[in-house]
Protein backbone atom coordinates (compact mmCIF):
# COMPACT_ATOMS: atom_id res chain seq x y z
CA UNK A 1 0.00 0.00 0.00
CA UNK A 2 3.05 1.89 0.74
CA UNK A 3 4.52 1.35 -2.74
CA UNK A 4 1.64 1.94 -4.60
CA UNK A 5 1.38 5.38 -2.71
CA UNK A 6 4.42 6.30 -3.73
CA UNK A 7 4.61 5.65 -7.08
CA UNK A 8 1.47 7.82 -7.63
CA UNK A 9 3.06 10.60 -6.13
CA UNK A 10 5.80 9.69 -8.38
CA UNK A 11 3.74 9.81 -11.38
CA UNK A 12 1.96 13.44 -10.59
CA UNK A 13 5.39 14.88 -10.02
CA UNK A 14 6.35 13.53 -13.66
CA UNK A 15 3.09 15.21 -15.15
CA UNK A 16 3.59 18.17 -13.90
CA UNK A 17 7.37 18.42 -14.42
CA UNK A 18 7.11 17.85 -18.04
CA UNK A 19 4.51 20.74 -19.06
CA UNK A 20 6.75 23.27 -17.06
CA UNK A 21 10.33 21.78 -18.29
CA UNK A 22 8.19 21.62 -21.83
CA UNK A 23 8.02 25.48 -21.82
CA UNK A 24 11.78 26.26 -20.22
CA UNK A 25 13.47 23.86 -23.01
CA UNK A 26 11.49 25.87 -25.83
CA UNK A 27 12.79 29.17 -24.70
CA UNK A 28 16.62 27.92 -24.88
CA UNK A 29 16.05 25.69 -27.83
CA UNK A 30 15.34 28.86 -29.97
CA UNK A 31 19.13 30.03 -29.13
CA UNK A 32 21.83 27.24 -29.14
CA UNK A 33 19.53 23.56 -29.92
CA UNK A 34 22.84 21.83 -30.66
CA UNK A 35 24.71 23.28 -27.35
CA UNK A 36 21.87 21.26 -25.65
CA UNK A 37 21.63 18.68 -27.17
CA UNK A 38 25.28 18.03 -27.04
CA UNK A 39 25.52 18.81 -23.32
CA UNK A 40 22.81 16.55 -22.91
CA UNK A 41 24.40 13.35 -24.79
CA UNK A 42 27.77 14.38 -22.63
CA UNK A 43 25.78 14.36 -19.32
CA UNK A 44 24.46 10.92 -20.17
CA UNK A 45 27.48 9.35 -21.61
CA UNK A 46 29.26 10.53 -18.29
CA UNK A 47 25.97 8.76 -16.06
CA UNK A 48 26.85 5.79 -18.23
CA UNK A 49 30.44 6.17 -17.35
CA UNK A 50 29.62 5.50 -14.05
CA UNK A 51 27.60 3.07 -13.97
CA UNK A 52 30.44 1.19 -16.23
CA UNK A 53 32.62 1.76 -13.60
CA UNK A 54 30.28 0.52 -10.80
CA UNK A 55 29.75 -2.51 -12.71
CA UNK A 56 33.46 -2.96 -13.09
CA UNK A 57 33.65 -2.83 -9.44
CA UNK A 58 30.76 -5.29 -8.76
CA UNK A 59 32.78 -7.24 -11.46
CA UNK A 60 30.32 -7.86 -14.11
CA UNK A 61 32.49 -7.21 -17.30
CA UNK A 62 29.75 -7.53 -19.64
CA UNK A 63 27.92 -5.06 -18.65
CA UNK A 64 30.49 -2.80 -17.82
CA UNK A 65 31.47 -3.21 -21.67
CA UNK A 66 28.40 -2.26 -22.51
CA UNK A 67 27.52 1.09 -20.34
CA UNK A 68 31.47 1.60 -21.39
CA UNK A 69 29.78 1.65 -25.49
CA UNK A 70 27.09 3.34 -24.54
CA UNK A 71 28.88 6.23 -23.30
CA UNK A 72 31.56 6.12 -25.85
CA UNK A 73 28.54 6.25 -28.17
CA UNK A 74 26.85 8.94 -27.03
CA UNK A 75 30.20 11.11 -27.11
CA UNK A 76 30.81 10.05 -30.29
CA UNK A 77 27.12 11.56 -31.32
CA UNK A 78 27.86 15.06 -29.22
CA UNK A 79 30.88 15.59 -31.28
CA UNK A 80 29.15 15.00 -34.66
CA UNK A 81 26.75 17.54 -33.36
CA UNK A 82 28.97 19.68 -32.48
CA UNK A 83 30.84 19.39 -36.03
CA UNK A 84 27.71 19.66 -37.66
CA UNK A 85 26.90 23.01 -35.62
CA UNK A 86 30.63 24.56 -36.85
CA UNK A 87 29.27 22.92 -40.27
CA UNK A 88 26.00 24.70 -40.65
CA UNK A 89 27.84 27.99 -39.01
CA UNK A 90 30.37 27.89 -41.52
CA UNK A 91 27.47 27.07 -44.58
CA UNK A 92 25.67 29.91 -43.55
CA UNK A 93 28.89 32.10 -44.12
CA UNK A 94 29.78 30.68 -47.43
CA UNK A 95 25.75 30.87 -48.45
CA UNK A 96 25.80 34.36 -47.67
CA UNK A 97 28.95 34.77 -49.58
CA UNK A 98 27.86 33.27 -52.24
CA UNK A 99 24.70 34.78 -52.59
CA UNK A 100 26.94 38.24 -52.11
CA UNK A 101 29.08 36.94 -55.63
CA UNK A 102 25.85 35.87 -57.17
CA UNK A 103 24.25 39.51 -56.86
CA UNK A 104 27.71 40.94 -58.05
CA UNK A 105 27.83 39.07 -61.26
CA UNK A 106 24.34 39.51 -62.02
CA UNK A 107 24.85 43.45 -61.96
CA UNK A 108 28.51 42.61 -63.98
CA UNK A 109 25.94 40.21 -66.48
CA UNK A 110 23.31 42.99 -66.23
CA UNK A 111 26.11 45.64 -67.53
CA UNK A 112 27.99 43.17 -69.84
CA UNK A 113 24.84 42.77 -71.88
CA UNK A 114 23.95 46.59 -71.57
CA UNK A 115 27.29 47.17 -73.23
CA UNK A 116 27.25 44.54 -75.98
CA UNK A 117 23.75 45.89 -76.63
CA UNK A 118 25.76 49.73 -76.98
CA UNK A 119 28.08 47.95 -78.90
CA UNK A 120 26.15 46.15 -81.40
CA UNK A 121 24.21 49.67 -81.42
CA UNK A 122 27.33 51.33 -82.53
CA UNK A 123 28.78 48.69 -84.50
CA UNK A 124 25.27 49.52 -86.78
CA UNK A 125 25.31 52.83 -86.86
CA UNK A 126 28.96 52.70 -88.19
CA UNK A 127 27.75 50.30 -90.78
CA UNK A 128 24.95 52.51 -91.95
CA UNK A 129 27.23 54.97 -91.83
CA UNK A 130 29.76 53.13 -94.45
CA UNK A 131 27.21 52.02 -96.38
CA UNK A 132 25.90 55.82 -97.08
CA UNK A 133 29.53 56.78 -97.27
CA UNK A 134 30.08 54.18 -99.70
CA UNK A 135 26.95 55.21 -101.41
CA UNK A 136 27.38 58.51 -101.05
CA UNK A 137 31.12 58.20 -102.75
CA UNK A 138 29.73 56.37 -105.89
CA UNK A 139 26.70 58.85 -106.63
CA UNK A 140 29.58 61.53 -106.48
CA UNK A 141 32.08 59.51 -108.90
CA UNK A 142 28.79 59.01 -111.12
CA UNK A 143 27.63 62.58 -110.60
CA UNK A 144 31.08 64.07 -111.48
CA UNK A 145 31.25 61.84 -114.66
CA UNK A 146 28.24 63.00 -116.05
CA UNK A 147 29.23 66.61 -115.10
CA UNK A 148 32.43 65.66 -116.85
CA UNK A 149 30.45 64.45 -119.63
CA UNK A 150 28.10 67.69 -119.59
CA UNK A 151 30.95 70.60 -119.98
CA UNK A 152 32.78 67.93 -122.90
CA UNK A 153 29.12 68.37 -124.75
CA UNK A 154 29.90 71.90 -125.04
CA UNK A 155 33.51 71.46 -125.78
CA UNK A 156 34.69 72.46 -122.68
CA UNK A 157 37.44 70.57 -124.05
CA UNK A 158 38.36 73.37 -126.52
CA UNK A 159 36.89 76.47 -124.34
CA UNK A 160 37.96 75.67 -120.79
CA UNK A 161 40.56 72.97 -121.13
CA UNK A 162 42.21 73.57 -117.67
CA UNK A 163 39.36 73.22 -115.69
CA UNK A 164 38.13 70.31 -117.97
CA UNK A 165 41.27 68.79 -117.27
CA UNK A 166 41.29 69.27 -113.42
CA UNK A 167 37.96 67.79 -113.09
CA UNK A 168 38.95 64.90 -114.76
CA UNK A 169 42.31 64.23 -112.81
CA UNK A 170 39.82 64.96 -109.49
CA UNK A 171 37.30 62.27 -110.49
CA UNK A 172 40.47 59.49 -111.45
CA UNK A 173 41.56 60.30 -108.27
CA UNK A 174 38.32 59.60 -106.39
CA UNK A 175 38.02 56.42 -108.54
CA UNK A 176 41.18 55.81 -106.97
CA UNK A 177 40.07 56.35 -103.55
CA UNK A 178 36.90 54.39 -104.17
CA UNK A 179 38.35 51.32 -105.41
CA UNK A 180 40.88 51.45 -101.93
CA UNK A 181 37.91 51.76 -99.97
CA UNK A 182 38.66 55.04 -98.74
CA UNK A 183 35.12 56.94 -99.42
CA UNK A 184 35.58 59.51 -97.48
CA UNK A 185 38.66 60.84 -99.30
CA UNK A 186 36.67 59.63 -102.46
CA UNK A 187 33.89 62.07 -102.10
CA UNK A 188 36.04 64.60 -101.41
CA UNK A 189 38.05 64.19 -104.68
CA UNK A 190 34.49 63.81 -106.83
CA UNK A 191 32.89 67.01 -105.49
CA UNK A 192 35.93 68.66 -106.27
CA UNK A 193 35.55 66.91 -109.83
CA UNK A 194 32.03 68.12 -109.78
CA UNK A 195 32.41 71.78 -108.98
CA UNK A 196 35.69 72.23 -111.70
CA UNK A 197 33.19 70.15 -114.10
CA UNK A 198 30.56 72.45 -113.43
CA UNK A 199 33.04 75.65 -113.74
CA UNK A 200 34.18 74.15 -117.25
CA UNK A 201 31.06 73.79 -118.33
CA UNK A 202 29.78 77.13 -117.09
CA UNK A 203 33.06 78.84 -118.93
CA UNK A 204 32.67 76.67 -122.26
CA UNK A 205 28.98 77.92 -122.40
CA UNK A 206 29.96 81.43 -121.63
CA UNK A 207 32.70 81.33 -124.04
CA UNK A 208 30.49 79.63 -126.94
CA UNK A 209 28.09 82.34 -126.45
CA UNK A 210 30.83 85.16 -126.23
CA UNK A 211 32.49 83.37 -129.94
CA UNK A 212 28.63 83.47 -131.43
CA UNK A 213 27.94 86.72 -130.51
CA UNK A 214 31.32 87.72 -131.98
CA UNK A 215 30.27 85.79 -135.04
CA UNK A 216 27.91 87.97 -135.49
CA UNK A 217 29.15 91.31 -135.00
CA UNK A 218 32.06 90.50 -137.37
CA UNK A 219 30.50 88.28 -140.03
CA UNK A 220 30.45 90.27 -142.77
CA UNK A 221 33.78 93.04 -142.80
CA UNK A 222 34.85 93.31 -145.80
CA UNK A 223 38.10 91.42 -146.76
CA UNK A 224 37.95 89.25 -144.45
CA UNK A 225 36.49 85.46 -143.62
CA UNK A 226 35.16 84.91 -139.35
CA UNK A 227 35.05 81.92 -138.69
CA UNK A 228 35.19 80.03 -134.74
CA UNK A 229 38.62 77.49 -135.00
CA UNK A 230 39.30 75.49 -131.78
CA UNK A 231 37.35 77.96 -129.98
CA UNK A 232 38.35 81.05 -130.67
CA UNK A 233 37.06 83.38 -133.34
CA UNK A 234 39.51 83.33 -135.96
CA UNK A 235 39.44 86.16 -139.12
CA UNK A 236 41.36 85.41 -142.27
CA UNK A 237 42.27 87.68 -144.71
CA UNK A 238 44.42 87.18 -147.71
CA UNK A 239 44.00 90.99 -148.99
CA UNK A 240 45.43 93.26 -146.17
CA UNK A 241 48.63 93.39 -147.24
CA UNK A 242 49.94 93.31 -151.32
CA UNK A 243 52.44 90.70 -151.96
CA UNK A 244 56.12 91.36 -150.38
CA UNK A 245 54.27 94.47 -148.59
CA UNK A 246 53.84 95.33 -145.16
CA UNK A 247 51.36 98.30 -145.68
CA UNK A 248 47.83 97.64 -145.49
CA UNK A 249 46.12 98.39 -148.24
CA UNK A 250 44.53 101.46 -148.11
CA UNK A 251 40.44 99.75 -149.02
CA UNK A 252 40.89 97.39 -145.96
CA UNK A 253 41.25 100.39 -143.22
CA UNK A 254 37.44 99.85 -142.75
CA UNK A 255 37.72 96.63 -142.04
CA UNK A 256 40.35 97.10 -139.39
CA UNK A 257 38.37 99.90 -138.08
CA UNK A 258 35.45 97.75 -137.65
CA UNK A 259 37.01 95.35 -136.30
CA UNK A 260 38.79 97.49 -133.45
CA UNK A 261 35.53 98.99 -132.64
CA UNK A 262 34.19 95.43 -131.80
CA UNK A 263 37.09 94.45 -129.62
CA UNK A 264 36.74 97.64 -128.07
CA UNK A 265 33.29 96.22 -126.76
CA UNK A 266 34.94 93.34 -125.08
CA UNK A 267 36.65 93.53 -122.28
CA UNK A 268 38.45 89.97 -121.66
CA UNK A 269 39.32 89.67 -125.58
CA UNK A 270 43.14 88.59 -125.93
CA UNK A 271 44.30 89.05 -129.83
CA UNK A 272 46.97 87.05 -131.44
CA UNK A 273 47.97 88.38 -135.38
CA UNK A 274 49.39 85.67 -137.26
CA UNK A 275 51.21 86.50 -140.84
CA UNK A 276 51.51 84.02 -143.00
CA UNK A 277 54.11 84.14 -146.14
CA UNK A 278 55.42 82.44 -148.93
CA UNK A 279 55.94 85.16 -151.96
CA UNK A 280 60.11 84.93 -151.31
CA UNK A 281 61.78 81.68 -152.35
CA UNK A 282 63.99 82.98 -148.60
CA UNK A 283 62.24 81.38 -145.66
CA UNK A 284 64.38 84.11 -143.92
CA UNK A 285 62.83 86.60 -145.66
CA UNK A 286 59.12 85.34 -145.76
CA UNK A 287 59.41 85.30 -141.75
CA UNK A 288 60.63 88.70 -141.90
CA UNK A 289 57.74 90.07 -143.62
CA UNK A 290 55.20 87.96 -141.49
CA UNK A 291 57.46 90.18 -138.23
CA UNK A 292 56.69 93.27 -139.73
CA UNK A 293 53.21 92.89 -141.30
CA UNK A 294 51.91 91.64 -137.70
CA UNK A 295 53.46 94.42 -136.00
CA UNK A 296 51.86 96.89 -138.84
CA UNK A 297 48.29 95.15 -137.76
CA UNK A 298 49.10 95.28 -133.71
CA UNK A 299 50.50 99.15 -134.84
CA UNK A 300 47.17 99.86 -135.83
CA UNK A 301 45.28 98.22 -133.48
CA UNK A 302 47.31 100.14 -130.66
CA UNK A 303 46.82 103.60 -132.60
CA UNK A 304 43.26 102.69 -132.42
CA UNK A 305 43.24 102.50 -128.72
CA UNK A 306 43.80 99.17 -127.96
CA UNK A 307 45.77 98.36 -124.75
CA UNK A 308 49.17 96.39 -125.82
CA UNK A 309 48.41 94.19 -123.05
CA UNK A 310 45.70 92.71 -124.93
CA UNK A 311 48.38 90.98 -127.48
CA UNK A 312 49.42 87.55 -127.03
CA UNK A 313 52.34 86.26 -129.38
CA UNK A 314 52.99 82.53 -129.43
CA UNK A 315 56.02 81.56 -131.34
CA UNK A 316 55.55 79.16 -134.50
CA UNK A 317 57.71 76.95 -136.27
CA UNK A 318 58.92 79.03 -139.27
CA UNK A 319 57.51 76.04 -142.00
CA UNK A 320 53.99 76.99 -140.33
CA UNK A 321 54.16 80.61 -141.58
CA UNK A 322 56.12 80.39 -144.53
CA UNK A 323 53.68 77.72 -146.33
CA UNK A 324 51.51 79.65 -147.53
CA UNK A 325 50.02 83.63 -147.59
CA UNK A 326 47.36 84.81 -145.06
CA UNK A 327 46.96 86.70 -142.02
CA UNK A 328 45.11 85.57 -139.10
CA UNK A 329 43.51 87.79 -135.98
CA UNK A 330 42.36 85.52 -133.28
CA UNK A 331 40.07 86.38 -130.74
CA UNK A 332 40.00 84.65 -127.55
CA UNK A 333 37.99 85.07 -124.61
CA UNK A 334 40.19 84.73 -121.50
CA UNK B 1 -20.48 -22.23 -0.85
CA UNK B 2 -18.16 -25.30 -0.11
CA UNK B 3 -14.51 -25.23 1.03
CA UNK B 4 -13.82 -27.27 -1.82
CA UNK B 5 -15.53 -24.64 -4.26
CA UNK B 6 -13.85 -22.59 -2.56
CA UNK B 7 -10.60 -23.92 -3.17
CA UNK B 8 -11.03 -24.60 -6.74
CA UNK B 9 -11.89 -21.49 -7.04
CA UNK B 10 -8.32 -20.61 -5.35
CA UNK B 11 -6.76 -22.93 -7.48
CA UNK B 12 -8.21 -21.62 -10.57
CA UNK B 13 -7.79 -18.10 -9.97
CA UNK B 14 -4.31 -19.08 -8.87
CA UNK B 15 -4.24 -21.02 -12.60
CA UNK B 16 -5.22 -17.56 -14.08
CA UNK B 17 -3.44 -15.33 -12.51
CA UNK B 18 -0.22 -17.28 -13.76
CA UNK B 19 -1.97 -17.75 -17.04
CA UNK B 20 -1.84 -13.76 -17.16
CA UNK B 21 1.70 -13.32 -15.94
CA UNK B 22 3.15 -15.72 -18.54
CA UNK B 23 1.16 -14.33 -21.56
CA UNK B 24 2.44 -10.50 -20.33
CA UNK B 25 5.80 -11.48 -20.14
CA UNK B 26 5.79 -13.74 -23.39
CA UNK B 27 4.23 -10.22 -24.76
CA UNK B 28 7.08 -8.30 -23.20
CA UNK B 29 9.59 -10.53 -24.41
CA UNK B 30 8.10 -10.87 -27.99
CA UNK B 31 7.43 -7.04 -27.93
CA UNK B 32 11.73 -5.82 -26.88
CA UNK B 33 12.62 -8.73 -29.53
CA UNK B 34 10.49 -7.02 -32.20
CA UNK B 35 11.81 -3.59 -31.13
CA UNK B 36 15.35 -5.14 -31.27
CA UNK B 37 14.84 -6.20 -34.26
CA UNK B 38 12.87 -2.85 -36.14
CA UNK B 39 16.36 -1.42 -34.37
CA UNK B 40 18.62 -3.65 -36.32
CA UNK B 41 16.79 -2.47 -39.58
CA UNK B 42 17.03 0.97 -38.64
CA UNK B 43 20.33 0.88 -38.11
CA UNK B 44 21.81 -0.96 -41.06
CA UNK B 45 19.00 1.20 -43.33
CA UNK B 46 21.31 3.82 -41.46
CA UNK B 47 24.95 3.03 -42.00
CA UNK B 48 24.32 2.19 -45.56
CA UNK B 49 23.08 5.90 -45.96
CA UNK B 50 25.84 7.25 -44.20
CA UNK B 51 28.03 5.03 -46.30
CA UNK B 52 27.06 7.07 -49.24
CA UNK B 53 28.60 9.87 -47.80
CA UNK B 54 31.73 7.93 -46.61
CA UNK B 55 34.31 11.01 -47.74
CA UNK B 56 32.14 13.47 -45.44
CA UNK B 57 32.52 11.76 -42.18
CA UNK B 58 35.31 10.99 -39.55
CA UNK B 59 37.36 7.62 -40.65
CA UNK B 60 36.20 4.62 -38.77
CA UNK B 61 33.06 6.21 -37.19
CA UNK B 62 30.61 3.47 -38.77
CA UNK B 63 32.63 0.77 -36.94
CA UNK B 64 31.01 0.72 -33.85
CA UNK B 65 27.50 0.83 -35.00
CA UNK B 66 28.82 -2.30 -37.67
CA UNK B 67 30.21 -4.31 -34.76
CA UNK B 68 26.93 -3.47 -32.80
CA UNK B 69 25.01 -5.25 -35.29
CA UNK B 70 27.48 -8.16 -35.65
CA UNK B 71 27.57 -8.79 -32.05
CA UNK B 72 23.44 -8.40 -31.73
CA UNK B 73 22.87 -10.84 -34.70
CA UNK B 74 25.60 -13.00 -32.83
CA UNK B 75 26.15 -15.58 -30.52
CA UNK B 76 26.55 -13.49 -27.35
CA UNK B 77 22.95 -11.81 -27.64
CA UNK B 78 21.62 -14.23 -25.31
CA UNK B 79 24.05 -12.63 -22.50
CA UNK B 80 23.25 -8.92 -22.56
CA UNK B 81 20.07 -7.37 -20.98
CA UNK B 82 17.82 -6.86 -23.99
CA UNK B 83 16.72 -3.25 -22.28
CA UNK B 84 20.42 -2.41 -22.17
CA UNK B 85 20.49 -3.63 -25.84
CA UNK B 86 17.59 -1.73 -26.63
CA UNK B 87 19.26 1.68 -25.06
CA UNK B 88 22.70 1.30 -26.79
CA UNK B 89 20.30 1.01 -30.40
CA UNK B 90 18.59 3.56 -29.82
CA UNK B 91 21.82 5.89 -28.83
CA UNK B 92 23.30 4.29 -32.20
CA UNK B 93 20.31 5.71 -34.26
CA UNK B 94 20.67 8.79 -32.68
CA UNK B 95 24.95 8.79 -33.45
CA UNK B 96 23.92 7.48 -36.82
CA UNK B 97 21.22 10.82 -37.33
CA UNK B 98 23.58 13.08 -36.06
CA UNK B 99 26.66 11.61 -38.69
CA UNK B 100 23.87 11.64 -41.50
CA UNK B 101 22.92 15.21 -40.68
CA UNK B 102 26.60 16.12 -40.47
CA UNK B 103 27.68 14.42 -43.73
CA UNK B 104 24.71 16.13 -45.85
CA UNK B 105 25.52 19.16 -44.56
CA UNK B 106 29.42 18.86 -45.13
CA UNK B 107 28.37 17.52 -48.73
CA UNK B 108 26.27 20.93 -48.92
CA UNK B 109 29.26 22.72 -47.57
CA UNK B 110 31.27 21.73 -50.17
CA UNK B 111 29.34 22.65 -53.23
CA UNK B 112 28.96 25.16 -51.93
CA UNK B 113 32.57 26.06 -51.62
CA UNK B 114 32.56 24.29 -55.24
CA UNK B 115 30.08 27.03 -56.17
CA UNK B 116 31.64 29.87 -54.90
CA UNK B 117 34.45 29.32 -56.62
CA UNK B 118 33.17 29.01 -60.19
CA UNK B 119 31.34 31.97 -59.09
CA UNK B 120 34.32 33.65 -58.71
CA UNK B 121 35.70 32.49 -61.61
CA UNK B 122 32.72 33.97 -63.22
CA UNK B 123 33.14 37.13 -61.67
CA UNK B 124 36.95 37.31 -62.95
CA UNK B 125 35.79 36.68 -66.55
CA UNK B 126 32.85 39.19 -66.33
CA UNK B 127 35.09 41.62 -65.36
CA UNK B 128 37.86 40.91 -67.93
CA UNK B 129 34.83 41.01 -70.76
CA UNK B 130 33.25 44.00 -68.95
CA UNK B 131 37.49 45.73 -69.14
CA UNK B 132 37.91 44.43 -72.44
CA UNK B 133 34.35 45.87 -73.84
CA UNK B 134 34.46 48.97 -72.44
CA UNK B 135 37.66 49.80 -73.91
CA UNK B 136 35.76 48.62 -76.68
CA UNK B 137 33.60 51.23 -76.49
CA UNK B 138 36.01 54.35 -75.32
CA UNK B 139 37.06 53.73 -79.25
CA UNK B 140 34.02 55.29 -80.50
CA UNK B 141 34.41 58.03 -78.24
Amino acid sequence: MKISLKLLLLCITVLLYLPIHAVTDEKNQNSYPEHRQALQLINESLQYLEKAQAEKKTGNSILYQQYIQISDIKLKTSQSIIRNYLIKTRSTELQNSLHSIKSKNLQLQDEFRENISRLRQLKDKITLSEELIYNNSLNNLESALSRIDDAEQVDATIYSSGLLTQAYSHYKQASTYHKNGDYEQSVLESEKSIELAKQAYKQAVDKYSSNEKLLNELSNIFGFNSDIIDGSLTLTSNDIFSPKSDSIRFDLYPSLDKITEVIRNYDNLLIEVKSYNNSYKSSRKNLELSKKQKDTIIAYFISKGIGQTSFIENRYPAKELTNQRKIEIILKAS
Amino acid sequence: MSRLFLIKLEFALILLFIISVSISINKTVHAQSSDINNHIDSITALIEEVEKFNKYIPEDSLNQPKAFIQSITGDTKGDVDSELINKMALSIIEYLNALETEAKNKFELEKTSQNIIEEQKKHERLIKYNSEITQELNKFK
